[in-house]
């Protein structure tokens, strides 16, 4: 049976080091021992983020040879929303589009690892993170190191809450765009 | 040859005078000028105390996409409105994000595919999408922003003044505040008393964005989605449902 880990990088911002960090021995054999087969890599736009991809998968051939864990690649997709409903694990830039994809994705629903890209570190990136992982619905690896990764991924086996349920604003934009027919006024 | 003061004077008083001509055409024009901003912030300041006008037969909605995070929670929001009750639907996105529109073609291509069933596909619909240029590119320095912001200024006004919607949902970022002020100017007209919605980002946890501090005072209705944000402008009419995305 397959088991993918997709790691994104987000479209704005190159976070090379990320990658770096996961094509590393140590970070891979933990993969290899929680049974992962393909690690799908979303590296970015840019022409020097492809390149940087190319050359860590380069560096690691050997470990991968003996993991037999699949690594492809790709710059950007439309189709994210597919891409993580597939996974077993997505390690993520700390990007709200992929935390929200990934954490309100239909079951059985990929469990979540972020990583704030330290070049974004003006704050709240983290705060979400923090605050995602305070409620319990994901796991928070602080730096972009090998160590605090690899202890985000010994923790993946405990249970993880449902993020609440989302609350629809259709009521309040229909009564500020007058279509509510029934006069109800806000509160 | 003297020239006393009195011929100044003589001159000055005289109604051919081009200068006093000149002074008095200006002052007109001034007057003028700050008449039509009086009747502008009255306009704008009078449009604050009314409940929304009513659109029994539909509005026209303008939803800003700003790109990557900012468009997925803003067309989450979309997905659950109605399409019926807004059969005019403007979806405007700025240079360089060319994903933000086919994501919108997407959701309206879903919603209807899935109401084709109902009245709701007979119905008069106009779906438009704009790109606005955008006002400050990442890593573009301050001054050269000064007037890549007012070209993006200029094109909010126009796109506003063209669609006239009744309401403009947005969620950042710095971007939307052109078209709010935009819609802001259509509603000091009294052409239009578009209302303004704005929804901060769920990236938002702890502190304002500053699109959000800009536009808190001015739009109807600020919403967020972390409770110590809606602790913390709680004076400022601040409303917190829950997460939304």
């Amino acid at each position: 049976m397959s088991r993918k880990v997709l790691l994104t990088t987000g479209a704005t911002y190159p976070f090379d080091t990320l990658i770096e960090v996961i094509l590393t021995q140590h970070v891979l054999e933990k993969l290899s021992a929680l049974a992962v087969t393909d690690l799908r890599i979303q590296y970015g736009n840019t022409p020097t983020s492809r390149i940087a991809y190319e050359s860590c998968v380069e560096n690691c051939t050997a470990v991968l040879q003996r993991t037999g864990i699949n690594v492809t690649g790709f710059g950007l997709t439309e189709n994210m929303a597919s891409e993580i409903q597939s996974s077993w694990l997505v390690i993520s830039h700390a990007g709200t589009g992929t935390i929200l994809d990934t954490l309100r994705s239909p079951s059985p629903k990929p469990r979540l690892i972020v990583v704030p890209n330290p070049v974004l570190m003006h704050g709240h990136q983290a705060e979400v993170a923090a605050a995602l992982e305070d409620m319990n619905c994901m796991l928070y690896a602080k730096s972009v190191t090998k160590e605090s990764i690899a202890s985000a991924l010994d923790k993946l086996d405990r249970q993880f809450t449902e993020l609440p349920p989302k609350h629809s604003l259709a009521d309040l934009i229909n009564y500020e765009a007058g279509v509510l027919l029934n006069d109800t006024s806000p509160q | 040859m003297d020239i006393t003061i009195r011929d100044i004077l003589a001159y000055l008083t005289e109604w051919r005078c081009p200068l006093l001509m000149l002074v008095l055409a200006s002052a007109a024009v001034v007057l003028a000028l700050l008449g039509i901003i009086v009747v502008l912030v009255f306009g704008l300041v009078k449009s604050y105390g009314v409940p929304p006008d009513k659109h029994p037969h539909g509005a026209s909605a303008m939803f800003v996409l700003g790109s990557g995070g900012h468009t997925t929670e803003l067309l989450g929001i979309v997905a659950q409105l109605d399409f019926s009750l807004y059969p005019i639907r403007t979806y405007v996105s700025f240079s360089g994000d060319t994903l933000s529109t086919v994501r919108a073609l997407r959701l309206e291509k879903e919603k209807s595919s899935s109401s084709s069933s109902s009245s709701s596909s007979s119905a008069p619909r106009k779906v438009v999408t704009l790109e606005l240029p955008r006002a400050r590119n990442v890593g573009q320095s301050y001054f050269t922003s000064i007037f890549t912001s007012l070209v993006c200024g200029f094109e909010a006004v126009f796109a506003v003044f063209r669609v006239r919607p009744d309401i403009v949902v947005c969620n950042g970022p710095g971007s939307c505040v052109f078209i709010c002020f935009a819609a802001l100017l259509l509603r000091a007209t009294r052409i239009k008393l578009t209302r303004l919605v704005y929804i901060e980002s769920f990236a938002r946890v702890n502190s304002l964005s500053l699109t959000g501090k800009i536009l808190i005072s001015v739009v109807d209705r600020f919403i967020v989605q972390w409770p110590s944000l809606a602790a913390q402008y709680k004076d400022k009419g601040v409303e917190y449902f829950g997460i939304l995305a």
